[in-house]
């Protein structure tokens, strides 16, 4: 009986990826949200992530409630960001599942403070297990997620962190170090970067 | 010049680097620990700039950097100085098997790595001054060759508040006295 039982319960994961997934109509309608805002393929994809998501994120926190907040989360980015899915990089539920990964880790963080570094691929198999070959978008996102960390940091800390990811002065800084106006800085990036648009000639980017 | 064909392993960052640059960098995520492993054991890494949203902004051009000094943070996180060896030309990305990037690419020339020397004086004096009062660049860099024009441009643009997907275009602008010129009309405290 136990073992019956728990055999069950690690089948449950891989069966949400052998549901008959109808890969072209997620895709389109992501496509719709994105370019029309449709809020009827939106609840199409609400009706087809929602109870999945929950499922998941259910195994990962310890209440209903929180599930449901990776479920809100997760479909609000969904809705929000919807034109950064791009079908030729990977599939619509990879894309899904990686934006549920990122709202998850978000919510762990908040929860578990400072311990994030704890925190590995390896607390993720199921959506691991999701995420196809050839996927691209995992990166940036995962980036991303990055950032939004870095912007909860106190001021003194963000500079540090962000000292090390971005190289660059401010304006402001650049103004106090050169001694002169913040306006003059502005105008003068502003020429420069028209000059070297000019150098260049338009349409090569 | 020796052309070779390269395969690097790709990170996306925001971050901008010309060759002879440094930066620190934390890494954390597993997928890119290991890529710090295969970059340790071969040829170093190729860093793809995406912008502050974390979106790429092109997928043409690469900093090839290579890992010269690596610590532990204050709380843990590796922390790895690279160094960027030379820029390249993307021919093609594809995913291994360990989930990571890799780029087939072609090292390209910039003039970022042929030494001027004292052309820019103002620039070279003023560059100083910031690394003097920053003690991370000064840290990062054990040498740092004041009086090499192409060297102090090179890490002024790095520096230079402007956005990512402008800065990109200095991979593309290859002559030094335009670039120089536009950086000294940045930069020069009393314009003529």
């Amino acid at each position: 009986m136990q073992t019956n039982l728990r055999s069950k319960v690690t089948n449950a994961k891989p069966s949400i990826m052998s549901d008959k997934i109808d890969h072209p109509q997620l895709c389109q309608w992501l496509n719709a949200v994105a370019t029309s805002r449709d809020k009827q393929a939106f609840t199409h994809l609400f009706q087809f992530f929602g109870p999945k998501i929950q499922r998941i994120a259910r195994n990962r926190f310890p209440n209903e409630a929180q599930a449901s907040e990776v479920v809100q989360e997760t479909m609000s980015n969904v809705w929000r960001k919807a034109h950064l899915f791009n079908k030729d990089k990977g599939a619509a539920t990879t894309w899904v599942y990686t934006v549920m990964r990122n709202v998850t880790f978000d919510m762990l963080r908040k929860i578990k403070g400072n311990k994030e570094d704890n925190l590995s691929d390896d607390i993720w198999p199921v959506a691991e297990s999701m995420v196809s070959e050839n996927e691209s978008f995992d990166d940036h996102l995962e980036s991303k997620q990055l950032l939004h960390v870095i912007e909860k940091l106190p001021e003194a800390q963000q500079q540090v962190v962000k000292g090390f990811y971005f190289m660059e002065m401010s304006q402001e800084q650049l103004a106090v170090h050169l001694n002169l106006p913040l306006g003059t800085i502005k105008s003068r990036l502003r020429l420069a970067l028209a000059k070297l648009k000019m150098q260049l000639g338009e349409g090569h980017d | 010049m020796n052309k070779h064909n390269l395969k690097l392993p790709v990170f996306p960052l925001p971050v901008f680097i010309l060759p002879g640059g440094i930066t620190r960098l934390r890494v954390f995520e597993p997928r890119y620990l290991t890529l710090v492993k295969v970059a340790s054991k071969e040829h170093g890494f190729l860093i793809i700039l995406t912008n502050n949203d974390a979106e790429p902004v092109q997928s043409k051009w690469g900093s090839w950097v290579e890992i010269i000094n690596f610590d532990k943070g204050e709380d843990g996180v590796l922390e790895i100085d690279v160094k960027c060896r030379a820029l390249v030309k993307i021919k093609s990305i594809n995913i291994d098997n360990d989930k990571l990037q890799y780029a087939n690419a072609l090292e390209i020339e910039h003039w970022s790595q042929k030494p001027v020397a004292n052309a820019a004086d103002e620039l070279s004096e003023s560059l100083q001054h910031v690394y003097e009062n920053n003690a991370l660049l000064y840290d990062l860099y054990t040498e740092k060759p004041f009086q090499n024009t192409s060297w102090v441009i090179a890490r002024w643009i790095e520096l230079l508040p402007i956005s990512l997907s402008d800065k990109i275009k200095f991979f593309r602008q290859h002559n030094f006295e335009d670039v120089k010129n536009i950086v000294q009309s940045i930069i020069t405290k009393h314009q003529k």
